[in-house]
């Protein structure tokens, strides 16, 4: 009976739900608010950008921190500065001991073709972040696409054999070099205009960032984005690198 | 007569930073990679993708630079490791 009720229930909210979308739909209608200021101020082609990197520069600077302590929390837990090792010891402690020299990984096929998609994937990672101000993307999404691939590789051939070697110090002075980037950037707004992460344009009558024709409005919103996605890029990693450590974690109980 | 666009220093910017940004990754990969095959494959998907918004080319140059750049990167990582 209590089936037949939930069934019920189920089918009339995804009515309701379903019936509000479209009633939604029908009479969406554009009102002139915000993005008014957004249309009327040109600032570059992509809006979304504009308003990420241009008009709500500090929020996206907090975003990149709330990665840096995502990080910070996961090696904590995880890495080398094991904070509360009693939790591990009660998922890892109980496993038979893996002898990983004796794990042969996925077969021939996987490994053959793993490595030219992560290259490939990794390339369009980079050209995801370069057009981020003109076209759908940005650090955030091809900072991911990279750490995806890093990924990818490490599924196939596990985090011994792995043939991208994203070790610790790259790490580190990726997502170092990526955060100081993003500050300095906005601490030459403040020299210029005495607001932080202003958006200049030109610098001594040159474009900050050269580019063609329509675009030269970019300023440094390009370079942000570069900065953002190596910041993601090192944070996904680092995570990554992190919970694929098993016999670093295992090997830190012990001790 | 192939019309490459216009080359300038305007309009390759982005795709030098692609380089750099490629040259960065290329170094991390210890694995030896086919040159010829990741170029030809490169310009193939490079060609599909298009080239971005106001920048007329015929293909996404900044996706072939990048690649580029992560090969070269790749053959320094090979000579330094000897």
């Amino acid at each position: 009976m209590s089936y037949i009720n939930r069934e019920i229930a189920v089918s009339l909210s995804f009515m309701f739900f379903g019936a509000a979308i479209l009633y939604s739909v029908y009479n969406i209608n554009v009102v002139e608010g915000v993005n008014a200021i957004y249309t009327h101020s040109y600032i570059i082609p992509n809006f979304v950008t504009a308003v990420l990197f241009d008009w709500r520069g500090f929020d996206t600077l907090g975003e990149c921190l709330i990665l840096i302590n995502s990080v910070l929390v996961t090696g904590m837990v995880f890495g080398r500065g094991l904070f509360n090792s009693e939790f591990l010891k009660e998922v890892y402690g109980n496993q038979k001991k893996l002898n990983i020299d004796e794990i042969e990984g996925f077969t021939p096929i996987i490994k053959v073709l793993a490595i030219p998609m992560s290259i490939i994937l990794m390339i369009l990672g980079v050209y995801v972040i370069l057009g981020g101000h003109i076209t759908p993307g940005g650090g955030f999404q091809g900072g991911s696409l990279i750490a995806a691939s890093y990924i990818l590789a490490i599924v196939s051939f596990g985090i011994r054999n792995c043939p991208i070697n994203f070790n610790h110090k790259f790490l580190e002075t990726l997502e170092s070099f990526g955060a100081l980037i993003f500050l300095i950037l906005g601490l030459t707004g403040i020299a210029v205009s005495g607001y932080y992460l202003l958006n200049i344009h030109s610098l001594f009558g040159m474009n900050v960032f050269p580019s063609p024709t329509g675009l030269e409005n970019a300023g440094i919103i390009p370079y942000l984005n570069t900065a953002v996605g190596l910041k993601v890029l090192a944070g996904l990693s680092t995570i990554t690198t992190l919970l694929s450590s098993e016999r670093v974690i295992v090997k830190n109980i012990s001790d | 007569m192939i019309n490459y666009g216009l080359i300038t220093i305007n309009t390759m910017f982005l795709s030098l930073v692609g380089m750099l940004v490629g040259f960065l990754l290329g170094i991390t990969i210890n694995t030896k990679l086919n040159i010829w095959f990741y170029l030809i494959v490169g310009v193939f998907i490079a060609y599909m993708l298009g080239s971005l918004p106001y920048y007329n080319f015929p293909m996404s140059y900044s996706f072939i630079l990048s690649l580029v750049g992560l090969l070269f990167g790749n053959i320094i990582n090979k000579v330094f490791k000897k």
